[in-house]
C-alpha cells in the first residue's frame, strides 16, 4: 500500500511538470508570434501599403492579448483546479491511509491488550491457585508447629513448675529463721545461677530492714546451692536468674 | 497515623525484647525453720607453755546460745580447727551448715597480759566481717570474750549484743547468826560478781540508774525500810526516802531525773514521783488499795503499776503527772511486777495461775499474754537492753537462781549458780562502766 503511494507520488509530479511546461511553451509562441507578425520589414519595394490603423493594430493585439490573457487565466484555473484535486486526493489518500494505519494500531492494540487480559487472568488464576495451595500448607504447618509448640510448652510448663517446686523446698529446708523477730518481714532477693545450679550471686533486692533476717536469707540461698535445675538445658533460661521472696508464714 | 504505627512497632520490638527480663520467675519461700543462726566457734589457739585462764572461745559460744540468737556448733564436729586466717577452709564449714565462723588464739604478752586476736568470718561469702585484737592483764579475758561476743552478735543481726551488760541482784546466805544479805553486780553470765553493799538485815529492790552508774534500793538496815542510792564504782551512797511506813519498788525514769516509788506515809501504798534535784514528790495514785511495783514506760510519758484495786493483784497504766489508771491485765488471776521492754511495746511481768508463778509477755497492742516459762515460782523479769533477753528470778533445790529466757520464751537458761539464795535481779542498761 505503501508501495503504490510513493510510485504515485512522482507520477503525478511529473504530470503537473509537464502541464507548466506545455502552458509555458503556448503562452511563448503567442507573445513570440504576434512580434514575429508585426516585424517583417523587408527591403524589397513597397507596395502600397496598407496603413493599418493604429486602432485596428491595438484592437487586434488588445484582442489577441485578451484571449491570451482568458487562456492563460483558464489554464490557470484549470491547473489550480487539478491542484486543488490532486491535492484533494492526496489528502484522501493520506487521510485514508492514516485511517488503515490507525485501524492496524486499534486493532493490534485490541490484540495486545487481549492477549495481556487473558495472561493476566490466566496468571491470576494461576496465582489464585498456588496462593490457595500454599495457605492451606502454610496453615497446616502452623497449626502442626502450634500443636507442637503448645505440647512442648505445656511440657515446659509443667518441667518449670516441677522445678520451681524442687528449688522451693531446698531453699525452704535450708532456711533458718532467726527466732524472735515481728512477722511481717519479707525480703525478695535475685540470684544469678550456673547451668549446674550452682548459685553465682545473690543479690537483696528488697531487703526487710533486719540485718538478721536479711542474712538468714542469703544463707538459705547459699546453703541450698546447687539448686535443682531442669535436665533439658534449653529450659535454663527461665533460671538462670531467678527471684526468691521469703517471707514469714502464718503466726504473729 | 505513621508515627502511631512507628511507636507500636518500637514498642513490640521492645517488649519482645525486654521478655526475658520480665519473665524473672519468682518463688515464694514461706517456710524456713525458726532457729539460731548457725555459728561454729572454734576453739581459740594457745601455745601449750602458757594456758590463758579463761577459754575465750567456751565464752563466747556460751554468750551466743544464750541470746536465743545463735546455734553454736558442737566443737567436736569440726573437721578443722584453724585458729589463723591462712588456716581457714571455707568449705568444710559449709559443709557443717555453718553460716558464721570465728577463730582465734590468745597468747602471752608478758608482764601477766595476754593478747587476744580474733576473726569472724560468713562462711558463704567468703568474707572476714570483723578481726580485732585486745591486749589485756588476766581479769579482763572474760570481758574481752564478752565484747567478742558482742562484736559477732551486731555483726550477724545488726542489734547490739548485751554480753558486756551486768545484772545487779540481791542474794541471801546463812550466817552464824540469821541471814547475811548482799547487793550483788555480776558479768551479764553471771560471773564475776562483786558485792555492793553486804547486809545482815534485808535488801530489796535493786534498780539501776539510766546510765548505768547507780543503783537505787531498798535496805532494812535501821530495822525499816529506807531508800538509798549507791555509785557503785566509788561505793559514794545518799539516803533518797525515809518516809514513815513503807519506802520501796524505786524506779529511775527515762532521762534519770525522777524515781518512781512506793510509799505508805499517807497510810496505804501509793505510787509517788521523786524529783531527784528538788526532792519534790508528787502523788500519783490515790486508791485505798495496794498500788506498788512502778516502771517508767521507754518514753517516761506513763507507768504500769501493780494494784489489787480489782481484788487480786493485776497491771495498771496511768499518765507520769497522774490522771486515772487503766487496767493492762485481765488474763489470768495475778499479773504483777511489770516492766516496759526497750521498744515499749511489751511487758514482761509475772503471771500467777493455779498458785504457779511464771515469767511472761504481754503484748500491749493486742493484750495477749505469752507465758515464757514453765518454772513455778518465777519472779522480778526484767528486758536486757537490746530487749531480745529477759532476766528473772527462778527457784531451784528450794533456792533462788537466775536466769534469762529469750523474748520469745524459746530459749531459756541458768545464770552461773551463785552462793545462797539469789532474787530481784535487774538488767543493766547499755553501759561499759566496772566497778
Amino acid at each position: 500500500m505503501v508501495f503504490r503511494r510513493s510510485r504515485q507520488v512522482p507520477e503525478s509530479r511529473k504530470a503537473i511538470v509537464y502541464a507548466v511546461l506545455v502552458h509555458a511553451t503556448l503562452v511563448l509562441l503567442l507573445v513570440v508570434g504576434v512580434r514575429w507578425q508585426a516585424q517583417p520589414q523587408a527591403p524589397v519595394p513597397v507596395i502600397q501599403a496598407r496603413v493599418l490603423s493604429e486602432a485596428d493594430t491595438r484592437k487586434d493585439i488588445e484582442q489577441r492579448r485578451r484571449a491570451e490573457q482568458e487562456r492563460v487565466a483558464a489554464a490557470r484555473q484549470q491547473r489550480e483546479q487539478e491542484e486543488q484535486r490532486r491535492q484533494e486526493q492526496v489528502r484522501a489518500a493520506e487521510q485514508k491511509r492514516k485511517a488503515e494505519v490507525e485501524k492496524q494500531r486499534k486493532a493490534q492494540e485490541q490484540r495486545a491488550a487481549e492477549a495481556r487480559a487473558r495472561k493476566e487472568t490466566e496468571e491470576r488464576r494461576k496465582a489464585a491457585e498456588t496462593s490457595l495451595k500454599e495457605q492451606l500448607a502454610r496453615e497446616e504447618k502452623e497449626r502442626a508447629e502450634a500443636a507442637a509448640r503448645a505440647e512442648q510448652s505445656a511440657r515446659a510448663q509443667s518441667e518449670l513448675a516441677r522445678y520451681e517446686g524442687l528449688i522451693r523446698q531446698k531453699v525452704d529446708r535450708n532456711w533458718v529463721r532467726p527466732a524472735g523477730l515481728s512477722p511481717n518481714l519479707e525480703v525478695l532477693v535475685r540470684l544469678r545461677l550456673a547451668p549446674t545450679g550452682e548459685v553465682i550471686q545473690v543479690t537483696i533486692v528488697r531487703p526487710s530492714g533486719n540485718v538478721g533476717f536479711d542474712r538468714s536469707v542469703e544463707n538459705a540461698v547459699y546453703k541450698a546451692s546447687p539448686l535443682p535445675l531442669p535436665e533439658d538445658k534449653g529450659l535454663f533460661e527461665h533460671f538462670r536468674e531467678l527471684e526468691l521472696r521469703f517471707r514469714r508464714e502464718g503466726q504473729g | 497515623m505513621k508515627g502511631l504505627k512507628a511507636l507500636i512497632v518500637v514498642a513490640a520490638l521492645l517488649a519482645g525484647l525486654s521478655a526475658p527480663a520480665h519473665a524473672i520467675l519468682t518463688i515464694e519461700i514461706t517456710q524456713g525453720v525458726e532457729g539460731g543462726l548457725p555459728i561454729a566457734v572454734v576453739p581459740f589457739g594457745s601455745s601449750a607453755k602458757a594456758l590463758p585462764p579463761q577459754d575465750i572461745g567456751a565464752v563466747v559460744a556460751a554468750d551466743l546460745a544464750r541470746s536465743g540468737r545463735f546455734t553454736p556448733l558442737e566443737a567436736k564436729d569440726f573437721v578443722s580447727r584453724p585458729t589463723e586466717d591462712r588456716q581457714v577452709v571455707f568449705k568444710d564449714w559449709r559443709i557443717a551448715k555453718a553460716e558464721a565462723l570465728v577463730i582465734g588464739a590468745v597468747k602471752p604478752a608478758g608482764s601477766g597480759q595476754w593478747q587476744v586476736e580474733f576473726r569472724l568470718y560468713d562462711v558463704f561469702k567468703e568474707k572476714q566481717l570483723a578481726g580485732y585484737s585486745y591486749t589485756v592483764a588476766s581479769d579482763r579475758l572474760r570481758a574481752v570474750a564478752h565484747q567478742i561476743s558482742d562484736l559477732v552478735y551486731e555483726k550477724l543481726t545488726g542489734e547490739p549484743g548485751v554480753f558486756s551488760t551486768r545484772v545487779a541482784y540481791i542474794t541471801r546466805e546463812k550466817a552464824r547468826r540469821g541471814f547475811t544479805y548482799k547487793l550483788q553486780v555480776a558479768d551479764a553470765d553471771g560471773y564475776n560478781p562483786v558485792t555492793v553493799l553486804s547486809s545482815s538485815e534485808p535488801l530489796m529492790s535493786p534498780a539501776w540508774s539510766p546510765d548505768g552508774t547507780r543503783l537505787a534500793y531498798v535496805s532494812f538496815e535501821t530495822r525499816r525500810p529506807v531508800l538509798y542510792m549507791q555509785n557503785i564504782v566509788s561505793g559514794a551512797r545518799t539516803k533518797v526516802a525515809e518516809f514513815n511506813g513503807i519506802n520501796s519498788a524505786p524506779a529511775w525514769s527515762p532521762d534519770g531525773t525522777r524515781l518512781a516509788l512506793t510509799l505508805s506515809r499517807d497510810g496505804n501504798p501509793e505510787i509517788y514521783v521523786l524529783k531527784l534535784a528538788d526532792k519534790v514528790l508528787t502523788r500519783l495514785t490515790t486508791h485505798p488499795a495496794i498500788d506498788t511495783e512502778p516502771a517508767w514506760s521507754p518514753d517516761g510519758r506513763e507507768l504500769v503499776f501493780t494494784s489489787d484495786r480489782g481484788g487480786k493483784p493485776q497491771i495498771y497504766r496511768i499518765q507520769a503527772d497522774g490522771g486515772s489508771a487503766e487496767r493492762v491485765t485481765f488474763e489470768g488471776e495475778y499479773n504483777a511486777r511489770a516492766s516496759y521492754a526497750p521498744d515499749g511495746r511489751t511487758l514482761t511481768l509475772i503471771s500467777g495461775r493455779g498458785g504457779r508463778y511464771h515469767a511472761a509477755l504481754l503484748h500491749l497492742s493486742t493484750a495477749v499474754l505469752q507465758t515464757l516459762t514453765d518454772t513455778p515460782l518465777d519472779e522480778s523479769p526484767s528486758f536486757a537492753p537490746n530487749g531480745r533477753l529477759i532476766l528473772y528470778a527462778t527457784e531451784r533445790a528450794g533456792r533462788g537462781v537466775l536466769a534469762s529466757v529469750s523474748a520469745d520464751g524459746r530459749v531459756r537458761q541458768l545464770l552461773k549458780l551463785q552462793e545462797g539464795d539469789v532474787r530481784e535481779p535487774a538488767w543493766s542498761p547499755f553501759n561499759r562502766s566496772t566497778p
